[in-house]
């Protein structure tokens, strides 16, 4: 029996693949 | 699971600017990850929307939600940075209190790095006097700052005890394995989340936590690191509750 849950909310389609990013993408962020 | 409302675009319209995401949203202009991709833009409704449903039904039940969502606190007002295309955390703030659904938010902002997006847009939309924003990356950066954090956080909390809803960014590139972090361990992070949840759930506060930053791969390339820290705050939300 379940007594504790975390409500999740959640879409497949919210979900875009790493392989996708530009290699722009990944310099560090700025720390200002 | 829980079903999602997603934004409308209207709602981009009311963190940035109307040509910007016009911009993103026809695949003019290059978005967080650099790409001009549809599927992203399309991500976008869906990612904010996790985040706005997680807030309504955690100000419904004055409880703590997750929305397993990223990509939102570099994000500035007329530009997309760092992984960040639209803002959701100003942008549901502001539909939410446009609704009269809170009169106050809180931006817990737990990640590595400086949330400038939402510095940007609170400035540009003057939402200084709703919003509470800290964003701990400013201060908060090597392994010698811990014992100062958990001191500190606390007081942040305290802080927030006005605001209505909290929007936790539970980053998890604060772990001291992170190649664009370095300053927090397992037990450390799982510290920090402990406080926040215990807070929330002492103070019967609307919070909802997503995921932010995290960038470690293992030995295989796969991304299981994160997701073991993202575990660990599942844990303490459900420890919290």
């Amino acid at each position: 029996m379940i007594d504790k849950y975390i409500p999740l909310f959640f879409h497949p389609k919210m979900a875009t693949f790493v392989d996708s990013l530009s290699p722009s993408a990944l310099k560090p962020i700025q720390l200002t | 699971m829980f079903d999602i409302e997603p934004v409308e675009i209207r709602d981009f319209y009311r963190a940035h600017d109307p040509h910007y995401v016009d911009g993103i949203l026809a695949s003019s202009f290059s978005n967080g990850f650099g790409t001009r991709h549809p599927e992203v833009a399309l991500s976008l409704f869906l990612t904010s929307g996790s985040l706005l449903s997680a807030a309504r039904w955690a100000l419904e039940h004055k409880q703590i939600a997750c929305s397993p969502s990223s990509g939102f606190r570099h994000a500035l007002h007329n530009s997309s940075s760092g992984f960040c295309t639209f803002n959701g955390l100003m942008l549901v703030a502001a539909k939410l209190i446009k609704e009269g659904l809170v009169q106050r938010v809180g931006i817990l902002d737990l990640d590595q790095h400086y949330g400038n997006g939402t510095d940007d847009i609170i400035k540009h939309i003057a939402a200084k006097d709703w919003i509470f924003h800290y964003t701990a990356g400013l201060t908060f950066t090597c392994p010698r700052q811990v014992e100062i954090f958990f001191l500190f956080l606390p007081r942040i909390l305290e802080g927030m005890e006005d605001c209505d809803l909290i929007l936790y960014q539970a980053g998890a590139d604060p772990h001291v394995n992170d190649p664009l972090g370095g300053w927090m361990t397992d037990e450390e992070l799982a510290q920090r989340d402990h406080l926040v949840f215990q807070w929330a759930k002492a103070k019967n506060k609307a919070l909802v936590w997503n995921l932010a930053g995290g960038y470690q791969k293992d030995g295989q390339g796969s991304i299981n690191p994160v997701l073991q820290i993202h575990t660990q705050t599942a844990l303490a939300h459900l420890k919290a509750i």
